[in-house]
């Protein structure tokens, strides 16, 4: 089964998923870590809370929101598997695309393919508008 | 042939773009709306909002009569766009094939009364919606593809 973790810097992650839920509807096997809002409770424990849903017949891709962010280096650190895949700097629609993924392809080519759709989301408008108006 | 015909006054948009086209296989979105088809501005920001995998036609209501009637769309899985419940009973009069329509978001304003998530409606729109019940045309309102059809009858 493929399961979903998005793991940010405080809110980021319980925010998205809140624009996730109202675009492709509510969806199973998504987890959230929303890094640091509470002290008391360190991201390699969230982190463990979540994997212990994770068997070894399961796949995992972790988003997360910065490179070289802790977070992201945590997920390294305490997750990197083989059936486990950390995409950074995600966005809504690269998230959007890989969560819709077809189960039946290889987890990678969705991942490598919505990370191309992802960043060619990123658009600068003004400029395209002035592009089809010429 | 027709795959879906939705009512959302957003038209074109991301659950459209991002989980109807996909779930439909549709190659082509239909927006039959008299305002967009004569607004350019409003055109291109359908366009934005279009998924690369469709192509967009965006069409008067008696134009997108004509053109779902014509044999030609026959081999076209047809996503079908109107904004109001008023445009999609005029689109139902005029194209025997629609014999079900989706109500997905129609926003609250004036005069207008909730009966879903998303979904609200004025008393014209109930008279209408009970006119195309009469002539047996499926409602079901849904958001995305994944929610269960909800039967307007319940709601109204």
């Amino acid at each position: 089964m493929r399961k979903f973790l998005i793991a940010t810097h405080g809110a980021f992650a319980k925010g998205i998923k809140s624009s996730l839920d109202m675009i492709i509807g509510e969806t199973d096997n998504v987890f959230l870590i929303q890094a640091y809002l509470d002290d008391a409770i360190s991201v390699e424990d969230e982190l463990a809370a979540v994997l212990i849903h994770i068997t070894a017949d399961d796949e995992l891709v972790i988003f997360t929101d910065l490179l070289g962010g802790s977070v992201n280096n945590i997920m390294i650190r305490e997750a990197l598997k083989d059936n486990v895949h950390i995409v950074s700097g995600f966005n809504l629609p690269l998230l959007i695309e890989v969560i819709m993924g077809d189960a039946g392809t290889p987890v990678t080519e969705v991942i490598e393919t919505a990370i191309i759709d992802g960043k060619e989301q990123m658009v600068y408008v003004n400029k395209l508008i002035t592009q089809q108006n010429d | 042939m027709i795959k879906l015909t939705r009512i959302d006054d957003r038209l074109v948009h991301g659950q459209v773009a991002m989980t109807w086209t996909p779930a439909l296989g549709a190659d082509c979105l239909l927006v039959a709306n008299d305002k967009a088809a004569t607004d350019e501005f409003l055109k291109m920001t359908l366009g934005l909002a279009k998924p690369a995998s469709a192509k967009l036609l965006i069409k008067t209501l008696a134009d997108a009569i004509i053109f779902l009637n014509d044999p030609r769309g026959q081999n076209m899985k047809i996503l079908v766009l109107v904004n109001s419940v008023k445009d999609a009973a005029a689109l139902a009069a005029g194209v025997s094939e629609i014999k079900s329509i989706n109500f997905g978001g129609i926003r609250t304003r004036e005069g207008t009364h909730s009966i879903a998530k998303a979904l609200a409606v004025t008393d014209d729109d109930i008279a209408i919606i009970r006119d195309l019940l009469a002539k047996g045309i499926e409602l079901e309102v849904r958001q995305v593809p994944t929610d269960n059809k909800t039967p307007i009858e319940t709601l109204i």
